[in-house]
């Protein structure tokens, strides 16, 4: 069945879709990566039912293509970060439960006031994008307990009118939620921008970190493909999570 | 963009292989055939030694008393230490040597050629060894091969095909071996079994990720470790992701590991340029000779009796375009800007573009840049690009890496330039202004690019534009003027009018300049009939220019148009002159 396309185009002052191999003095890859599109349309609309053995989502979203309008432009940044991490969800319980000394997350500090040189601040780079916009086109795949026709023509109608009414659940972002990202639903007829001018092989690009095929979204493992990703004037085509062309681990790469 | 330097390394880099690594080695111990010291001989022609490929290498095994295969340092073979060694490091470097002769004892079992070798290490000459290299002054920390009876043993297949196996038998038994770190207790399982099963970032295949990479050295000068730094190296809890540990957050394999690895200190060796606090680092994707090599340009543009930088740049783009030079159609140039930090390799910037683009942008670049020289006669020479970076700052070590590369990415990608770059050269013009030193030409053609670049017709001209509609332009080139009727009247005053009053005359012309043309009346009066009418004729001209639009103040670009006006003026009243006499003529006009 062929399935509705949705189109938005995207902008903001800042983005960062961090390459994988740099992301402690993070380094953007130049376009947007097709799981930080996916969460743009995610945040947008993105439901499922909730279930015991964890939330069964009715569709997932397929970029198809990423349109660069905007000529990829760098900026350097430093910020003070935080060396640690939240702690996992039963340490947090614990401490609610009074089971356990809950322990700060050190915002500052060196070795010697926290004892060791894995808590506390440091600075770090950030080579991100500035003035990007994007349009992006997707789809809506349903899993198969939702596939027939009824629900997929109330998926994309839920959609477009949220979309149109700039509604969300949650504010789209750029790569990091510190840079927000703004959306337009455009319509097929609409007077599109043309693409800038930008050619570039990107080698093998991080496609997304989940298995987009799952049925039941519960404390997923890291699934991670790529995808050899080429940007022809400004166009970037994503092929189907199901293709051959994105590797993925189960499949043997090649 | 490492996989472009994976493409570098399998185009240019043959003997690119796990285990084995690139080392600058600086002595050659040469063995006979029954194990006896013959010579040993210094390496390279200056006194850091030869680059030598095909090194066997322990990489991060060699912890914990391990020593490298074959080519080690004189601290290791021979116990060469610092006068002043610490014992307990010299324990370490005997428990090393040991291995180290274990290793060669095993491998010539299987490679007989090894066998003299062992002699030569098990007897007693290696106490006239380390006196030999003692007299030569050597460093503990240099690097030895060997030549047994006349073979490099490095060239032995035998030698190089043990070397795999053994390493690879080692490796085997590390995994086996591998006990589970400190504080890592509660990663999860299931990510250690993903972490085998994860596709290459360099080559897409499925495989098992390097948990550490090799390191990545040459950046010592520029915020590196003289051991060695890492492209992808996650040690803090924020930085990994799902439970990866170490290197798998990048999952890369071993062998694209060591080609981008391998390429990138190649390239750091060979081809970089040291830009402040940064490297840049640059190469095509088709081979370039030197002398076509447009960034060369920028560092080191030829002398004089060559071609200028800028029709060196334009000689290319038209034999491009004409078809006289030919294969460039589809190449690439690639330039990446890297620095040290703690341990960790970092990016700065990424460039790539087509070949035909970057002589363009090169070409566009010293035409904005191009300005009359100081004496007025010709046009300045083209800079080289740290003489620009140094247009900014007092002394070039006072340049920050940012601002050096951000002008590298507006030289290479045409971009504007940045209005901050032209407040600290117009802040730096001043001040060499006030203390009576030399015009600099790369801070005066910047000023001028600044203009170009921003877009819009601003009538900018290397040599001094008559027309020029801007008042401030004009406003500079009164105060120009005046002064040189100054000079011209009363000779040296030592604080004349520029020191007194530029800073003033080019922040509110309006309430200064009026003040000094009706000073300028005391001073006509000095001269002759003839010079005086001459310097009447000239104000009078510029004023005509100006009209009634003297500014009251003019802001940052103003302020750039009025130095621009006054040293253009300078030079156009230097033309003609036989010599640049600086004395008589610095700052303006004394």
């Amino acid at each position: 069945m062929n399935r509705r396309t949705h189109t938005l185009e995207v902008w903001g002052d800042l983005a960062c879709f961090t390459r994988p191999e740099m992301k402690v003095e993070r380094f953007s890859y130049p376009v947007i990566t097709p799981s930080a599109a996916r969460g743009i349309f995610d945040a947008i609309y993105w439901e499922g039912i909730r279930e015991t053995d964890g939330m069964r989502p009715y569709f997932h979203w397929q970029v198809e293509r990423i349109e660069v309008l905007e000529m990829p432009r760098y900026i350097a940044l430093r910020r003070n970060e935080v060396k640690d991490k939240v702690p996992a969800d039963r340490t947090i319980k614990a401490w609610m439960d009074g089971r356990s000394e809950p322990e700060p997350l050190w915002a500052d500090g060196g070795k010697d006031d926290t004892g060791t040189d894995q808590k506390g601040r440091t600075q770090r780079q950030t080579v991100a994008l500035k003035n990007v916009r994007y349009r992006l086109t997707a789809k809506i795949v349903p899993k198969s307990k939702f596939a027939d026709h009824e629900h997929s023509n109330k998926y994309d109608s839920i959609f477009e009118r949220r979309a149109k009414q700039g509604k969300c659940f949650q504010q789209p972002y750029f790569g990091c939620s510190e840079f927000p990202a703004f959306f337009e639903y455009a319509n097929p007829g609409d007077a599109q921008k043309t693409t800038a001018s930008f050619d570039q092989h990107l080698g093998w690009m991080l496609y997304d970190v989940f298995d987009l095929r799952r049925e039941v979204v519960k404390n997923d493992k890291p699934f991670i493909s790529l995808f050899d990703a080429t940007v022809v004037n400004g166009v970037l085509d994503v092929p189907p999570f199901e293709s051959e062309k994105v590797r993925k681990p189960e499949s043997g790469g090649v | 963009m490492l996989n472009q330097l994976v493409t570098y390394a399998r185009k240019n880099l043959s003997g690119s292989e796990p285990g084995f690594t690139t080392r600058t080695v600086r002595w050659l111990v040469e063995i006979s055939g029954d194990g006896q010291l013959i010579n040993i001989l210094p390496l390279g022609d200056d006194k850091k030694g030869a680059q030598t490929s095909k090194c066997p290498e322990m990489g991060n095994m060699n912890a914990g008393g391990r020593a490298h295969f074959l080519v080690e340092t004189l601290q290791t073979v021979t116990l060469l230490c610092k006068p002043n060694e610490e014992p307990k490091k010299i324990a370490g470097s005997q428990e090393k040597q040991s291995f180290f002769k274990g290793m060669i004892r095993q491998a010539a079992v299987e490679a007989s050629s090894l066998v003299p070798l062992t002699k030569f290490l098990d007897g007693e000459q290696l106490v006239t060894l380390r006196d030999r290299f003692s007299q030569e002054k050597a460093k503990p920390t240099d690097w030895l091969c060997w030549r047994i009876a006349g073979v490099d043993p490095l060239q032995e297949s035998a030698v190089l095909d043990w070397w795999r196996f053994w390493r690879a038998l080692d490796q085997e038994k590390g995994k086996t071996e591998e006990k589970p770190k400190r504080g890592k207790k509660t990663v999860e399982s299931s990510a250690t079994t993903n972490s085998k099963e994860m596709i290459c970032f360099l080559s897409g295949e499925v495989l098992m990720p390097l948990p550490t990479q090799p390191k990545i050295t040459g950046l010592s000068g520029v915020g590196g470790l003289s051991m060695g730094d890492v492209m992808a190296g996650f040690d803090k809890a924020a930085f990994c992701s799902f439970g990866l540990e170490q290197a798998s957050n990048a999952a890369m394999g071993e062998k694209s590991a060591r080609e981008f690895i391998d390429a990138l200190n190649h390239l750091i060796k060979n081809h970089s340029r040291k830009l402040a606090n940064t490297l840049v680092v640059h190469w095509f994707k088709d081979t370039v000779r030197v002398e076509s090599d447009p960034l060369a340009f920028l560092f080191e543009p030829p002398e004089i009796t060559e071609a200028t930088a800028y029709n060196s740049a334009q000689q290319i783009l038209e034999s491009l375009r004409t078809g006289q030079r030919s294969g460039f159609d589809n190449n690439r140039y690639f330039a990446i800007t890297i620095s040290g930090a703690s341990g960790r390799v970092m990016i700065r910037d990424w460039m790539e573009g087509s070949f035909e683009e970057l002589i363009t942008r090169i070409e566009q670049w010293f035409s904005d840049l191009e300005i009359v020289a100081r004496d007025g006669n010709n046009l300045a020479r083209d800079p080289k690009f740290m003489a620009v970076c140094g247009a900014f700052v007092r002394e070039l070590k006072d340049l920050s890496a940012p601002t050096s590369a951000i002008l590298w990415r507006v030289a290479l990608t045409g971009q504007p330039i940045p209005q901050t770059f032209v407040a600290q050269a117009l802040h730096r013009f001043r001040c060499d202004l006030i203390d009576d030193k030399q015009f600099n030409h790369a801070r005066m053609g910047l000023i001028k690019a600044y203009f170009i670049r921003k877009g819009g017709d601003h009538n900018m001209s290397a040599y001094l534009n008559k027309e020029h509609p801007e008042p401030a332009y004009q406003c500079g080139r009164l105060l120009a003027m005046l002064a040189d009727l100054q000079r011209t009247a009363l000779g040296d005053v030592g604080a004349g009018v520029v020191q007194r009053y530029y800073v003033a005359a080019s922040q509110t012309p309006g309430l200064t300049l009026g003040r000094l043309i009706s000073n300028a009346k005391n001073h006509l009066n000095k001269l002759d009939g003839g010079l005086a009418y001459w310097y009447e004729g000239q104000i009078a001209e510029i004023m005509s220019q100006i009209e009634d639009r003297i500014p009251g103040t003019l802001d940052l670009e103003g302020q750039s148009l009025f130095a621009l006006g006054y040293y253009q003026q300078i030079a156009a009243r230097r033309a003609g002159k036989t010599k640049d006499n600086d004395k008589s003529t610095k700052g303006d006009i004394q």
